[in-house]
């Protein structure tokens, strides 16, 4: 599971070369002391459901004598930083910081550099300071595949009036999924496939708003859209409830998705949405807690944990990014065997009806 | 000393313009600044895009509004006491998850999951509200304490997948359907006519009363209300027809006016909001009256939960709980013209509010303004009603 | 529910003149170790007006409170036509027929004069027409009753009584008090915010009381414009405790502001004072 993905990644954005075997980072004994993850908020459930029990397991592996400390800054930068500062004067021996606001995480960064605690950057970007490692999934990678999803649906269309939801104004996960999409999408705008009919930013990425923007684009258009591009999940569920309302499930197309939520795996074997893009959460926590221990140990971490750089503003800092993986009707199977949900989870409600959950009824 | 002061008890003069107009629209046309501006805000949107007085988005107007209108609504009798609540976001989404979960993993009927998430927001009420009158502390900070709890609550409730997905279930009915055409116009017939018996038995009791009363305060009104009903019943049946939602945030408005101005009960309300001593010392328990508020407070936040869980298909840790609908409940509350200052207020400024403040995010996603454009107007609106709120009450307190 | 008919039966025997319609005895109150009231002995009769006076922290204000149920006294009984009477809270007291009207008049700014008129007596309408406020009769039996008192100029008894004017609102506060039929009101500085004129209301309206065969217990700091203009017996306190008590007949301000001051004897022959204040007074 984590390896396969891993191996995937690992051929995807490194090079063609076979694919290094499974690396185990062994486990070590010797290392001690506290780890601090820095969760961002609660509101983004995979950060306190998924990401921190992950790094709490992976940690256990590969540093059994190290305690790992979860603390959440409740989407509160002030609130992080003096959890910060706490960590480093309780001795942190590295910190892996989600930072609740990404702009404004530097004076954390500077203060980790001041007092020699090794900090690496988890999924959000940190910006402004110095970092000594960045681990998170690209971005842009999803926002590329949420284009090549769209361009496979859209593309022997004429002018088919396309409504586009981008992610919260200014954040960083916003901008780099929007460019990728655009690289897949201006060719098949400039050939006038498709027309851009509404495109609107969602606060928050509050799926609220996102109903309330298509409901709008509805009546702007008078019914009349083909499809619609979601940056993620949230925001594609909140399209797809403004569907429901005016009886148009299932006869507008949406395209894109990012998270593989369990509503939108079910939403995708019920056919009202076309796929979605899956980041497993503990290739990236296993990611993380290899460069903690390369840290800790003062190594450089083993080779193809590395793969690429991330220029935070401040320094280009040696990155680890995941990779991501498009998920459709015909693979739901994969976010299980990727450890996300189980089918049970998956199988709830009236997707429980579907001849996939069927297929896997007993599992 | 103003001139009014030493008439004595003799009729007092002619009351300055401006406090003139104040008691005007502290009176008969309270609603009048808030319908204007609601006119103001289609004229403007429309000229920006025709599509906006279309019957497809006076239906979305409807639907948009419905819960952070509950919610007011709910805050109205909180803030005729008084007192605010500021866990009423919160409350909803708790509620919602309640229900979700009763409906999706219990398996128990749609009505018995609604009831059980209305019942908690009224216990919670009760309780927060028991607290703040036996301890004193002021209610802003318990309600937000409470807030706080009931978020963690929420993630604690939701399953480890983080969401509830409501498609395809019985509850969807509440924010998805719409009336028959032929059901809203019985409906409105019905409405008319109950509306005319109602200020027909005023009249009459009036006039046996012996106090001046004319056919025409039946007449009228009655006209009027006939008028309006038929208007937007007409306009949303050109579309899919009355939504449910719409009923169910209309019919709790009128049970609310009722109890406001036919009950002892709603005028202790407003009584306890303008001088909670005097209340106490005409032997009435103003603890009691204040914990109800609290209490209806409560479940209408629960129901507003779960219709915007119906709306969204759906319930998430993201969908309800934080951002921007507390303070979108109570700037709908406040700008309809219930007063933060107690004592002033009526459950139609729930509607009226709530159709204001949407009325402007429907009109700047329809142009696609974007998100500076919508926290920007969200904080002038919420700025300029609390002034007007406070500029009125400073008003209703120099008077005399 | 209406009180007034309960409250009628109550109070139905007529007292004879010389039996007092109500008696405190030995009433005392303590905050800390600060004696507000000291075994105060008090007679109302009928149709009487009786003022107290006394300078700032004479124990005015506690012995109203302690009259009406807002602040019970430590010790001390109260009688009532000569029967024992508890009075623990504002409806005690209205139960047997004390009604107050306050300094600050208990009146809800917001709500209209009707309104505030029944406040917590409100009308009902019948079972069969929902038992809802009874809005007309409300306003009907209000338009008369200030009619009757002389307060018939509030322009629209339906706008906040905030609007109105601080003799309105004094007339409001007593009209109040006269619906619910009391045998003995009890005024806290009727006056304390009015102009010269609006006074004057107020004073004929403490006449018209007594001419209705109620007994009032006034308190006021207005020697001139009230206390000697309409009370029939005066009472003086000072520092919680009653030293002198006078009818009206024959005595002038002078004579009751040394009384509560306690700087210059009592010269004259109808003063009835305790020989403690009189002690008092010397020194």
């Amino acid at each position: 599971m984590t390896r396969l993905t891993k191996a995937l990644a690992a051929a995807f954005t490194a090079s063609c070369m076979a694919a290094a075997p499974a690396l185990a980072t062994d486990s070590d004994p010797s290392l001690t002391g506290t780890v601090y993850f820095m969760l961002p908020n609660f509101t983004t459930v995979r950060f306190v459901q998924k990401d921190g029990p992950d790094f709490v397991a992976a940690m256990k592996k590969y540093a059994p004598n190290v305690k790992v400390e979860l603390v959440n800054g409740e989407s509160n930068p002030g609130e992080q930083q003096a959890q910060a500062e706490a960590a480093i004067t309780g001795g942190a021996k590295a910190i892996v910081l989600t930072a609740a606001d990404p702009s404004l995480a530097s004076s954390i960064l500077f203060a980790a550099d001041k007092a020699k605690v090794p900090l690496i950057a988890y999924e959000h970007e940190a910006s402004g300071g110095p970092l000594t490692y960045y681990t998170g999934f690209g971005a842009l990678k999803a926002g590329q595949a949420q284009g090549k999803n769209a361009v496979a649906a859209l593309s022997d269309g004429n002018a088919t009036p396309v409504a586009r939801l981008y992610g919260n104004t200014g954040d960083f996960w916003q901008r780099a999924t929007k460019q990728g999409q655009d690289e897949m999408l201006d060719p098949l705008i400039k050939a006038g496939k498709i027309k851009i009919v509404c495109e609107d930013y969602v606060p928050n990425w509050n799926p609220s708003e996102a109903q309330r923007i298509i409901e709008q684009c509805l009546t702007k258009t008078n019914g009349a859209i083909s499809a619609i591009v979601a940056s993620n999940d949230g925001t594609a569920e909140g399209a797809l409830a403004a569907l429901v309302s005016q009886g148009l499930a299932g006869k507008v197309k949406i395209l894109g998705g990012c998270d593989a939520n369990v509503t939108t795996l079910q939403n995708i074997l019920l056919g009202l949405q076309n796929g979605t893009v899956l980041k497993d959460y503990s290739t990236l926590a296993d990611d993380a807690a290899r460069l903690v221990v390369a840290a800790l140990q003062n190594k450089k971490p083993e080779d193809g944990v590395v793969n690429g750089e991330f220029d935070n503003g401040f320094a280009k800092v040696p990155a680890s990014f995941a990779d991501v993986t498009m998920i459709d009707k015909s693979n739901v199977g994969d976010v299980v065997k990727a450890g996300v949900w189980s089918w049970k989870d998956i199988c709830a409600g009236p997707a429980a009806k579907t001849p996939e959950c069927a297929a896997h009824a007993s599992d | 000393m103003s001139a009014e002061q030493v008439s004595g008890l003799s009729p007092s003069g002619r009351a300055p313009l401006v406090s003139r107009a104040a008691a005007l629209l502290a009176g008969d046309w309270r609603y009048v600044p808030i319908a204007t501006a609601i006119v103001l805000i289609w004229a403007f949107f429309a000229l920006q895009n025709p599509a906006y007085l279309t019957p497809r988005n006076l239906s979305n107007l409807c639907l948009q509004s419905v819960v952070t209108g509950l919610l007011a609504l709910g805050l109205v009798p909180v803030l005729l006491v008084g007192q605010i609540d500021m866990s009423v976001a919160a409350m909803s989404a708790v509620a919602a998850t309640i229900t979700g979960q009763l409906l999706l993993v219990e398996r128990v009927s749609v009505w018995l999951a609604i009831a059980a998430g209305v019942l908690f927001g009224g216990c919670v009420g009760f309780l927060q509200a028991r607290w703040i009158t036996w301890t004193g502390t002021p209610a802003f900070l318990v309600t937000f304490g409470v807030s706080l709890a009931l978020a963690a609550l929420q993630l604690h409730l939701l399953p480890v997948t983080g969401q509830i997905n409501l498609y395809g279930t019985d509850i969807v009915v509440l924010a998805g359907a719409y009336l028959p055409a032929g059901l809203s116009w019985a409906l409105v017939i019905f409405a008319v006519l109950a509306f005319a018996a109602f200020r027909l038995s005023a009249f009459v009791e009036s006039r046996d009363a012996g106090l001046e009363a004319s056919v025409r305060s039946v007449v009228l009104p009655t006209f009027l209300v006939m008028v309006g009903l038929a208007v937007v019943v007409g306009a949303l049946n050109m579309h899919n027809g009355v939504p449910i939602a719409l009923l169910l945030f209309v019919v709790p408005i009128i049970v609310l006016v009722y109890i406001g101005s036919h009950t002892k009960f709603g005028l202790y309300l407003y009584a306890t909001g303008g001088n909670p001593s005097a209340v106490a010392r005409a032997g009435i328990d103003v603890d009691r009256i204040r914990i109800a508020a609290f209490v209806i407070c409560g479940m209408f936040a629960a129901f507003g939960g779960i219709v915007g869980a119906s709306r969204l298909l759906g319930v998430s840790a993201q969908s309800s709980g934080m951002g921007t609908l507390l303070l979108e409940a109570i700037t709908a509350a406040v700008v309809g013209g219930t007063s933060l200052f107690g004592g002033r207020g009526s459950p139609w400024s729930a509607l009226f509010g709530a159709l204001a403040i949407t009325s402007i995010s429907n009109g700047i996603d329809l142009l696609g303004l974007g998100t500076e454009v919508k926290l920007a107007t969200q904080g002038l609106v919420l700025v300029l009603a609390t002034s007007v709120d406070s500029v009125a009450n400073k008003f209703a307190n120099d008077a005399r | 529910m209406d009180g007034r008919e309960l409250r009628r039966d109550a109070a139905a025997p007529v007292d004879a003149d010389n039996a007092p319609l109500m008696q405190l005895r030995g009433i005392s109150k303590h905050f800390g170790g600060v004696t507000a009231l000291d075994r105060i002995e008090l007679k109302l009769f009928p149709s009487e007006i009786v003022a107290i006076v006394g300078d700032n922290g004479a124990g005015k204000s506690t012995l109203i409170k302690a009259i009406s149920g807002n602040q019970p006294p430590d010790s001390g009984t109260f009688l009532f036509n000569g029967k024992l009477v508890e009075i623990r809270t504002p409806q005690d007291a209205s139960r047997v027929g004390i009604e107050t009207v306050y300094q600050d008049l208990a009146l809800c700014d917001n709500l209209d004069t009707v309104q505030n008129l029944f406040l917590g007596n409100e009308k009902i309408t019948s079972l069969r027409s929902g038992r809802r406020l009874n809005h007309a009769l409300m306003e009907s039996t209000a338009r008369e009753a200030l009619r009757d008192i002389g307060v018939a100029t509030i322009r629209s008894l339906r706008s906040p009584v905030g609007r109105l004017s601080g003799g309105q609102r004094q007339g409001i506060a007593i009209c109040r008090c006269i619906l619910r039929d009391p045998r003995v009101v009890l005024l806290d500085e009727p006056t304390a915010a009015l102009g010269v004129e609006q006074r004057q209301g107020v004073v004929r309206l403490i006449k018209r009381l007594k001419s209705e065969s109620r007994s009032v217990i006034v308190i006021s700091h207005d020697l001139h414009d009230v206390v000697l203009e309409v009370a029939d017996r005066i009472v003086v306190l000072r520092l919680g405790r009653k030293v002198a008590e006078f009818q009206r007949t024959g005595i002038n301000a002078s004579d009751l502001v040394a009384a509560i001051t306690g700087v210059q004897h009592f010269a004259r022959g109808d003063v009835r004072s305790d020989t403690s204040a009189n002690r008092m007074a010397r020194e």
